[in-house]
């Protein structure tokens, strides 16, 4: 019988993946077993993770950015020169297209693999006022905090735009 | 009908008065006067080009013209000619194509609501996708993106760092 | 079929008063995206039609024309959703063409490879839509989960699942992970090994076949002239495929035919995809077999502030819907000057609305939609 010939009975076949395991995975009581760690992929690319230490403040990130989410900020209590400068990125305008970490000279931007953005909203926003929790939760400079989670890098065999 | 190369091709035409340039060694670009391209066209599309891929415009600000640009493709000779036709900038009107091609009824279309070029002998060139638009065709260089957001959104700029 | 046998249609046609506009999308469950058709309706037949376009209208050539050579990469995925390495690829070689360079071999073949999966990825989706437009559920069910397989090897590969961003000028952005085309193959085997269930519950379905066929015809002719392409060309009986006639990327390395129909109606499209649907897993097991060692990427300098000299040049690629082209204009500069895109479903989402949907009947629509792969973003751009 060639492709596509008409069957009445053909269709009743779907009756067997009624005896099928489903093939959702409950986050996150369950995790990802595809790749060869458990959990989303090696290389995904998700919140930022920064070495302060050998981050040199160069500002390749903030010029490469597509959507002009990351900003060079002054830490507090630094000396206002430009190396002391380092990434603040905006979630909110993020595309997570990693050419940040491509173009970063000293490997020290890198993404890690998570990618939890939920958070609870609290009641002491007001009208016209800034959204206190969006700066907090979406707005942040990236330290070396997720620094054991990490997914996208450019390593020295494969930098990119460098 | 035998296969004709990029150079057969560019013979063919220069001995019909029209200059071009090859490509690769399966595209050429052609440059058409706006008096008798219709006339071209018709007899590319008698020698096997018969597939109009796209019609577009591209504003050439600095010498005060524009560029209609066709795309066309033969399905027999494997050739793609970009098929440019240049315009005053000033009166901006060209001959329509939609005799030789329905669909060139919906390319004029867009070419007229993004950069005002009138195309003589179509009957609708109502907009297609900008709804009450009555500035400046928004794909011309001299339109101001910057200015129209902030007439159209106020001047506040979002995002900015903390 | 005699549309007079339908009551409704009976009753409004001798009631003058009973035409009325019925606004296919943009919100409706049948329509692909933003975009919607104004239907005249009488009954449930429809009179005349008018597409409404816009309403995902983004500027992206306005838009492509303000930012670097390498930050549109972040851009031009998003112009299909469905499938969006054919422009990530079309928009590369057209900067390669205007800066005459060529790319290693093994990257080559990992476009190729990333081509046939995102192929693939909206091949699912398009037997899905094909499910769900004609209220068939367990097909769509099906390809979802089938369609995250590749997803994850997507995730895999670059970093992310739905926009891969993964191809650059000259080249791809990194090598595959270790295992990596091991597991592709394994992903492909268990593909193939459910196509006899999607043959058994959707293409050999007795009403899929009295609903899809007949509608839509398009001629061989007309196929040709009115700027069909892809699958839809092909199910017409017209034997062209960019892949095979302006070779790119390591297709000219790779063995394959093209598949074509006759017939030319939404049954022959349907069939066609399911055709295409196993040549595509042929040719990524033939592209994992043959790929050879070496570089992904050409040392092109600096590429955060690329320079691409002055010139033009129109490259396409073959997608799942048919041909995508970028037209790029470059004045030397680190911006490109212009850049047109050719996207595949204008014809058949402008044109051959006005000259199929007359006299349709409204169920049909969005099955018709579905077999002429009619995706609004490409158009309304």
């Amino acid at each position: 019988m060639a492709i596509g010939d008409k069957s009445i009975s053909a269709p009743l076949t779907a009756i067997k993946s009624l005896f099928k395991k489903p093939v959702t995975v409950r986050y996150p009581d369950e995790v990802l077993e595809v790749f060869p760690e458990k959990g989303v992929s090696p290389r995904f690319r998700g919140v930022h993770t920064n070495d302060l230490a050998k981050c040199v403040g160069c500002g390749s990130c903030e010029r490469i950015c597509p959507v002009n989410a990351i900003y060079m900020e002054l830490p507090e209590g630094k000396e206002d020169v430009k190396k002391e400068y380092r990434p603040v990125i905006d979630y909110g305008r993020c595309c997570f297209c990693a050419f940040c970490v491509d173009v970063c000279p000293t490997v020290s931007l890198k993404m890690s693999r998570e990618y939890d953005f939920t958070t609870s909203a609290t009641m002491e926003m007001r009208d016209g006022e800034e959204v206190k929790f969006v700066i907090d939760e979406f707005m942040f400079r990236p330290t070396n905090e997720r620094e054991d989670n990490i997914g996208y890098v450019t390593g020295k065999k494969m930098k990119v735009l460098g | 009908m035998n296969r004709i190369t990029v150079e057969t091709l560019l013979q063919d035409l220069a001995s019909r008065g029209l200059n071009g340039e090859k490509i690769s060694e399966q595209q050429i670009k052609v440059f058409a006067s706006k008096d008798n391209f219709v006339n071209h066209l018709h007899y590319l599309q008698t020698i096997g080009f018969e597939h109009l891929a796209n019609i577009n415009g591209v504003d050439y600000i600095a010498e005060n013209e524009f560029e209609v640009v066709y795309q066309v493709y033969s399905y027999e000779h494997k050739i793609h000619i970009v098929f440019k036709v240049r315009i005053p900038r000033e009166k901006p009107v060209i001959l329509t194509v939609v005799t030789l091609w329905e669909q060139a009824q919906f390319y004029e279309q867009e070419v007229h609501e993004f950069y005002g070029i009138y195309f003589e002998g179509n009957k609708d060139l109502s907009h297609l996708f900008l709804e009450n638009w009555n500035d400046l065709p928004p794909l011309r260089k001299d339109f101001n993106t910057e200015e129209f957001s902030e007439k159209l959104f106020g001047s506040k700029r979002h995002g900015g760092g903390k | 079929m005699n549309f007079n046998s339908y009551s409704l249609t009976k009753i409004a046609k001798e009631d003058k008063d009973t035409t009325y506009d019925l606004f296919f999308g943009p919100n409706h469950p049948g329509m692909h995206g933003n975009f919607g058709y104004v239907l005249d309706m009488v009954g449930t037949e429809i009179n005349s039609v008018r597409p409404n376009a816009g309403q995902l209208h983004r500027g992206f050539e306005k838009l492509m024309e303000q930012r670097g050579w390498v930050q549109n990469l972040t851009l031009v995925p998003r112009i299909c959703v469905m499938d969006p390495d054919p422009n990530e690829v079309a928009y590369c070689m057209s900067v390669e063409r205007i800066m005459g360079v060529e790319i290693p071999e093994r990257a080559k073949y990992l476009r190729t490879i990333t081509l046939e999966m995102s192929r693939l990825t909206a091949y699912l989706l398009a037997i899905g839509g094909f499910g769900g437009t004609l209220g068939h559920y367990t097909p769509t069910h099906w390809s979802t989960a089938d369609r995250d397989l590749i997803m994850d090897m997507f995730e895999w590969l670059t970093g992310g699942r739905v926009y891969h961003i993964y191809n650059i000028p000259g080249g791809v952005r990194s090598d595959a992970p270790e295992g990596f085309f091991d597991k592709l193959l394994e992903v492909m085997d268990a593909l193939e090994a459910r196509l006899p269930d999607y043959d058994s519950i959707l293409f050999e379905n007795p009403i899929v076949h009295k609903r899809l066929k007949g509608l839509g015809y398009v001629s061989k002719e007309d196929a040709r002239k009115t700027g069909l392409s892809g699958p839809n060309l092909r199910a017409s009986g017209n034997a062209y495929d960019v892949r095979k006639d302006v070779p790119y990327a390591a297709y000219p390395y790779l063995d394959f035919e093209i598949i074509t129909q006759e017939g030319g109606d939404a049954l022959t499209r349907a069939l066609q995809i399911r055709l295409e649907y196993e040549q595509t897993i042929n040719l990524i097991r033939q592209a994992v077999k043959k790929i050879p060692e070496g570089d992904v990427r050409l040392n092109l300098g600096l590429l955060g502030n690329l320079k691409v000299q002055a010139g033009e040049a129109y490259e396409k690629v073959e997608s799942s819907k048919g041909e995508f082209g970028y037209y790029i204009v470059s004045d030397g500069g680190t911006k490109p000057y212009r850049v047109s895109v050719r996207g595949p479903s204008l014809p058949a989402g402008f044109l051959w609305a006005q000259k199929h949907l007359p006299t349709m009947k409204i169920d049909d629509v969005a099955a018709w939609m579905g077999s002429l792969s009619i995706c609004p973003p490409d158009f309304d751009k």
